[in-house]
């Protein structure tokens, strides 16, 4: 598996150029309605809860500038990535302490053939440590862009 | 949805986080990326969410519990993902009427993702 499959688990449609939530509870609703639009998933209650349950073991903001929320729930049939970014930043209770500018939040099924999720979550963790790549994706202007600043060596 | 489903679906949920953590390679895995997997959070959750369950829900879910890892169910393309027995139309409607329905093949709790 390498970025551009991971990038196969998102769209144009799942990209949040920028965020109007300014709170960590209003990244996750936002989030939420953009994973619900034009999927079979229609209940965003049980969405939030399991996104909030893995919040409480311990903030998934672990990159600089970056989250990951994640996780698995019986409501998808597959692996999606939704994408976001807030210019200003929100708090979202990160390891350094600084806001978060950019959100992966990966919703994975009960099971998911080899593996994809964590290995999802290790390609987008291990790509938003590079500061040139991280600070390109969040300037990208467009999905399309965003997707280039990614893959791009 | 009905309350008391989204607290059966959320546990399922949390059954899910509470495998992986208890996975040794997927919960090292995980770590490793800076996310901290705690199986005994994870079952305080659960017995927290429990708690809220209206006792009759909740003895039931014990009882399917006992038998099956997925108490608790989606209805994909009209089937129960249980036991894949075909979803009565009327289950639809029970949805919309705010209620908890079981699979009356299987008997698990069934939802609308």
């Amino acid at each position: 598996m390498d970025i551009q499959e991971v990038l196969q688990l998102t769209s144009s449609d799942r990209f949040i150029p920028e965020l109007e939530a300014t709170d960590k509870e209003g990244v996750l609703a936002e989030m939420a309605d953009a994973l619900l639009a034009g999927s079979p998933i229609g209940n965003k209650e049980t969405i939030l809860e399991m996104l909030k349950s893995r919040e409480a073991l311990g903030s998934t903001a672990v990159g600089p500038d970056v989250a990951f929320p994640h996780g698995r729930t019986l409501a998808t049939q597959d692996l999606i990535i939704v994408v976001a970014r807030s210019s200003k930043g929100v708090a979202f209770e990160s390891v350094d302490g600084g806001p978060t500018h950019l959100f992966f939040m990966l919703i994975a099924p009960p099971q998911d053939t080899g593996n994809q999720y964590i290995r999802s979550l290790a390609i987008l963790t291990e790509k938003m440590q590079d500061d040139a790549v991280r600070d390109a994706a969040l300037q990208a202007d467009g999905y399309d862009k965003f997707c280039q600043s990614l893959t791009e060596e | 949805m009905n309350r008391q489903l989204v607290l059966l679906v959320s546990i399922q949920n949390l059954e899910l986080q509470l495998r992986d953590a208890q996975d040794d390679e997927k919960a090292k895995e995980l770590e490793a990326l800076g996310f901290p997997m705690d199986a005994d959070k994870i079952k305080q959750d659960i017995d927290g969410l429990l708690d809220q369950v209206e006792p009759r829900h909740k003895g039931y879910y014990k009882k399917l519990k006992a038998k099956y890892d997925n108490p608790v169910v989606p209805v994909w393309d009209g089937h129960c993902t249980g036991c894949f027995a075909n979803v009565p139309t009327s289950f639809t409607s029970v949805v919309h009427e705010n209620k908890v329905m079981n699979c009356e093949s299987c008997g698990r709790i069934l939802f609308q993702p």
